[in-house]
């Protein structure tokens, strides 16, 4: 009688680097990069803020002379970006807006963004301070 | 004659630890990324129809807040100045209020106030604990 010599199983290992290089490059292709548009924002920095990750619009009102707003990371005027915020929230349930104003801004120009948005029926609204974790905007 | 010759054999290159890399690169970037997180503090704007809402005069605490300068009054506490909102913040802390029948506070503010200072004396205000908070841009 013939007697074969048993064979230890072994279990392929040689696509698991193709599968590894799969998930790599998938989630580099599907992380989206949240980024702030590039206008120098003081933010405030004060103390009982929370930390955010709802679905967002991001409205940046800056303190420089040309009182310039930015709505995600395009320049506009403020009753501009108003109405993105109002075109979005059409297809967005659960929507809150984030505003980025400087310390130094006149609380009456935040104040006016806070009146059209009430106009439209955003009245989920996050004032956007200095992270303490980093990240964020720059400062000046 | 015996030919010595050997037979050349094609090199290989190793692709074993090929898996162990890319898992390690993995395991770093996943580690390592840092997520955008932002923070702020969150406000429910009112109704454009809304009706206000009438509460007792003596109930509210009422804070006016003029350039840097904070001024409170309320009838339990009465009056008091404070220099800047970080005084505004400290002396809050500080005070009982936890007898206050409706927590209850009332922002007056003007358009020239800055929005940093602003957002101060909204964010002791919150963080002491003050359910309702009515913000007034005084004309």
């Amino acid at each position: 009688m013939i007697r074969r010599k048993r064979q230890a199983p072994n279990v392929p290992v040689s696509s698991m680097a193709d599968i590894a290089f799969l998930l790599i490059v998938f989630f580099m292709v599907t992380s989206v990069l949240d980024t702030d548009p590039d206008i120098p924002i003081l933010l405030p920095d004060v103390p009982g803020g929370e930390q955010l990750n709802k679905k967002i619009a991001n409205i940046y009102l800056s303190a420089d002379k040309n009182k310039t707003v930015y709505y995600n990371t395009m320049r506009m005027t403020l009753p501009e970006a108003i109405s993105h915020v109002r075109a979005k929230m059409a297809t967005t349930p659960d929507f809150k807006v984030l505003i980025h104003a400087d310390k130094d801004l006149s609380y009456g120009e935040v104040d006016n963004a806070f009146e059209m948005l009430k106009e439209i029926g955003a009245l989920k609204v996050s004032l956007i301070t200095q992270t303490t974790q980093g990240g964020g905007l720059n400062n000046k | 004659m015996i030919s010595l010759k050997k037979k050349t054999q094609i090199e290989e290159v190793s692709a074993a630890s090929m898996s162990d890399i890319a898992f390690l690169l993995l395991v770093f970037f996943m580690v390592t990324a840092v997520f955008f997180v932002k923070e702020g503090l969150n406000v429910q704007l009112p109704r454009k129809q809304a009706s206000p809402t009438k509460v007792e005069r003596a109930h509210v605490f009422e804070i006016v807040l003029t350039g840097d300068k904070v001024t409170i009054s309320n009838q339990a506490i009465g009056r008091k100045e404070y220099s800047s909102p970080k005084e505004f913040r400290n002396e809050l802390n500080k005070m009982e209020i936890a007898n206050m029948p409706i927590k209850l506070a009332l922002i007056k503010t003007s358009h020239e106030t800055k929005y940093g200072n602003m957002l101060d004396v909204l964010s002791s205000v919150q963080l002491r604990g003050f359910e309702k908070i009515s913000v007034r841009k005084k004309k």
